[in-house]
């Protein structure tokens, strides 16, 4: 038995669930990839959103209202360039995240399909592994995909400061 | 209950728990440094030595804007758990709301400078903020259309949590609307500060929170009292408020628009708003003061001898109106397995399940366990998968907080030699607190649950569970932490040079050394854990304490460094960011060395085995954070004037 399986084992836990640590892992979402898989597909879209939103605030802010030493680097057209740029992106991405939600949402629903044969106790919404929420997800990354656009469309057509 | 079946109102709770942490921290921060402005004699605020009055607004509407919001998911979650039951019909898009829900809860800390239109912001600046402030009709007008589906798929049962929920969407969408008409810029220019705007957020707050709230009441009052609240009082409070809230708020959005400004207390005589004013004032007086009046009258009486209500009077849906009205404190011997979004409608019998879940729920009402136990179950399968010791009840906490209003009690008075006093009862409280005590069950009889039901118990705390919790906790510290760097830079971009003239900038030798040293018992104190869980003791006493020295160490250098500068922090806004921001990063050390010197104290006691270590390990991870901190913080206030 080597050192790592010493540590390992505990009194009489022949096929017992406890993973190293003492503690059931499967709990743990850094080392439950379904688990973390829906959290990130969900909230990929706002994450994407929010960053987007900050970066060409930020960016705006520091070209507008900063004058002094390495301010210069924010001086026009970088605005209105950088806001383009990530606007595009971040649209970009929020699609992406769409169909990634889209086609978990779909494998979901394959799969319940398959096993509702075998489960008599008749969920009446839904018994997904995470399919409901892969479709609100989908929802919500396409709604950050338009609220992208709509915060980033205006740069080209105003002076940026 | 996976996910995929959570009720409506505790996804709500799930998006305001996180948008409390995401828009209180910044406030903390701006009231933080507003208290040593007005306290201490910083210049974060004063334009002429280079603060910016512009700052505080930032800080508070970052707060301030998601605020609404905090007030508003909840009371859309009442109002999704009410509609359905008083119109029989499920709610009609429930994906559809849970993602307006997050989408609201995310957008809105995208709005917070819609506050400040008129404070000389650039136009591209405008524009992001007046487009997010519009795109965030989108997710609430989902939300409205999903309960006006759901009414219009039923057959609505007019009862006084109805109402108030139809009362609800009528105002709130007033509100909304003007809500949307102040995002656009220019006409914001116009109703900015005015009675326009008092208005607007009247309906919002009283459509949008005040009136749920009421439903609320009426909905769960049966649930907490065991008696009904009078449905016929209910709705003279329904009328009354709703023609009231109406008659009163209405009329200033046109005294607004004729140029009323808010906050004034009077005017003068012939500015034609005196007509709208004395409406508002009927409307307050004879239609909401009673209407409020009938509601108090009504709990006071239903109260003491209401109608009894049985365990589901509502004939609702969710679990709560499973258990008895008012319900024991003890809800559930057997837990309920869930199926669906609706239990109490769609399931016979909340006891059944596959059954091996079966089987497990069973175990838990009949094992000896004598604490207070929590199941953790799988998001996605809602499969049982630890079981875990929740704290018992405990006065620390209280001991804690005493310590924190003596500490403001102090300071609103000027006694400021009670701050450490104030100091030593929130440490002893928090130490209290924290306390370890010998875990329920053996590991023995731990095993023995675990092999009989393949479910893990940990009496002695789930380290998982804390990790979530320090998890959290760090949220708080980064954001707090983000808010003062934004803050830094904010001031930065105020002032043309920087640091101010008159300063030089900061030598880099001390603080290299004293980063290194922190960096250093950060990965020592991460190696000693690794020692721990492989069970070696005396090399884990070692590590530890030798990470202790370090971070002691580097904490030392610092300070000697911080106290050879030649400016002060009320010199002007630079030596008020620059020692405020550097003391905020030293606290967070130094919160890591009591906590780091606590877990030594009962390590040396051979309390932690490689199978108990929550505790150490999030000292630990706090630990890691606290060096990002002070790399980050450090790197910002030395490098920062040599690079901009």
């Amino acid at each position: 038995m080597s050192a790592g399986e010493e540590r390992d084992a505990r009194p009489g836990d022949q096929g017992a669930m406890t993973a190293p640590g003492g503690t059931a892992l499967a709990v743990d979402i850094s080392a439950d990839r379904p688990a973390r898989l829906i959290w990130v597909a969900f909230l990929g879209g706002p994450v994407i959103l929010m960053t987007h939103f900050m970066v060409v605030y930020l960016v705006a802010e520091a070209a507008c209202s900063g004058e002094g030493r390495g301010l210069d680097a924010f001086d026009s057209p970088v605005v209105e360039v950088v806001t383009v740029t990530a606007t595009v992106a971040a649209a970009i991405a929020c699609l992406v995240v769409t169909w990634w939600n889209h086609r978990r949402w779909r494998t979901s629903i394959e799969s319940t399909d398959t096993a509702a044969a075998g489960w008599p106790f008749g969920d009446v919404d839904d018994s997904d592994g995470g399919g409901s929420v892969a479709f609100a997800g989908a929802l919500l990354a396409a709604f950050c995909c338009l609220a992208v656009i709509a915060v980033g469309i205006a740069a080209p057509f105003l002076p940026s400061c | 209950m996976t996910l995929s079946r959570l009720p409506i109102f505790a996804w709500a709770i799930l998006v305001f728990s996180f948008m409390i942490i995401f828009a209180f921290t910044p406030l903390i921060i701006g009231s933080l440094l507003l208290e040593l402005d007005r306290g201490f004699g910083t210049e974060f605020f004063n334009p002429l030595v280079g603060g910016s009055s512009l700052l505080w607004q930032h800080l508070f509407w970052i707060f301030g804007h998601p605020e609404v919001y905090i007030q508003f998911i909840p009371a859309t979650g009442i109002v999704s758990m009410i509609l359905p039951v008083f119109v029989r019909h499920r709610i009609v898009g429930y994906n559809w709301m849970v993602a307006a829900l997050v989408g609201i809860g995310f957008m809105s800390f995208a709005l917070w400078a819609h506050h400040m239109f008129t404070t000389g912001l650039a136009a591209i600046i405008l524009s992001f903020f007046a487009a997010a402030s519009m795109a965030i009709a989108i997710p609430a007008g989902v939300q409205m259309f999903s309960w006006l589906a759901t009414i219009w798929a039923g057959r609505p049962v007019w009862k006084t949590p109805f109402l108030f929920a139809v009362g609800f969407m009528v105002i709130f969408v007033i509100g909304g609307i003007t809500g949307v008409m102040v995002a656009a810029p220019p006409f914001d220019m116009q109703a900015h500060d005015s009675h326009f705007v008092v208005g607007h957020l009247h309906y919002v707050l009283i459509g949008g929170v005040a009136f749920p709230i009421f439903a609320g009441v009426y909905y769960w009052f049966p649930k907490f009292t065991g008696k009904m609240l009078s449905d016929r009082l209910g709705k003279w409070n329904f009328w009354l408020l709703f023609i009231g809230v109406n008659v009163t708020f209405f009329p200033m959005h046109v005294v607004g628009l004729l140029g009323m400004p808010r906050r004034a207390y009077t005017y003068d005589d012939g500015l034609g708003w005196g007509l709208y004013n004395m409406i508002s004032t009927i409307g307050v007086v004879f239609l909401i003061v009673p209407g409020i009046a009938i509601f108090v009258w009504n709990v006071i009486r239903s109260f003491r001898r209401g109608e009894p209500a049985g365990a589901n009077p509502w004939d609702a849906d969710t679990l709560e109106w499973s258990v008895t009205s008012p319900p024991r404190e003890h809800g559930w011997t057997v837990l309920p397995i869930v199926h669906s979004r609706h239990p109490l409608w769609d399931q016979d019998d909340l006891h059944t399940g596959d059954p091996q879940t079966e089987r497990f729920v069973r175990a838990l009402g009949g094992w000896p366990l004598r604490w207070r136990a929590a199941v953790v179950v799988g998001t996605a399968t809602a499969r049982p998968q630890e079981v875990f010791r929740v704290a018992g009840p405990s006065f620390w906490p209280l001991i804690a907080a005493i310590g924190l209003v003596v500490l403001f009690v102090g300071e609103l008075t000027k006694l400021r030699w009670v701050f450490p006093i104030a100091a030593l009862i929130m440490v002893i409280g928090v130490i209290g607190w924290n306390w370890p005590r010998p875990p329920d069950m053996t590991i023995d009889e731990e095993a023995a649950f675990e092999r009989e039901h393949g479910v893990p118990v940990n009496a002695g705390g789930s380290v998982i569970v804390a990790r979530w919790a320090m998890s959290l906790v760090i949220l708080v510290v980064a954001i707090a932490f983000g808010s003062l760097m934004l803050s830094y830079f904010y001031l930065r971009l105020q002032n043309p040079q920087w640091p101010l003239p008159g300063i030089a900038e900061p030598a880099l030798g001390w603080v290299g050394v004293a980063g290194a040293l922190v960096v250093a018992s950060a990965a020592v104190g991460r190696l000693a854990l690794g020692r721990l869980r492989d069970d070696h003791q005396g090399a884990f006493i070692a590590l530890f304490g030798a990470a202790l020295v370090l971070l002691g160490g580097g904490f030392v250098v610092q300070y000697a460094d911080l106290v050879g500068f030649d400016f002060a922090w009320g010199s002007d806004a630079y030596g008020s960011i620059f020692y405020t921001l550097a003391g905020v990063v030293m606290l967070v050390a130094a919160a890591s060395m009591i906590m780091a010197a606590m877990a030594m104290f009962w390590a040396i006691r051979r309390f932690y085995t490689s199978r108990r270590y929550a505790y150490v390990a999030n000292v630990v991870t706090f630990w890691t954070a606290a060096a990002v901190v002070w790399i980050v913080g450090f790197a910002t206030l030395y490098l920062a004037p040599y690079l901009t």
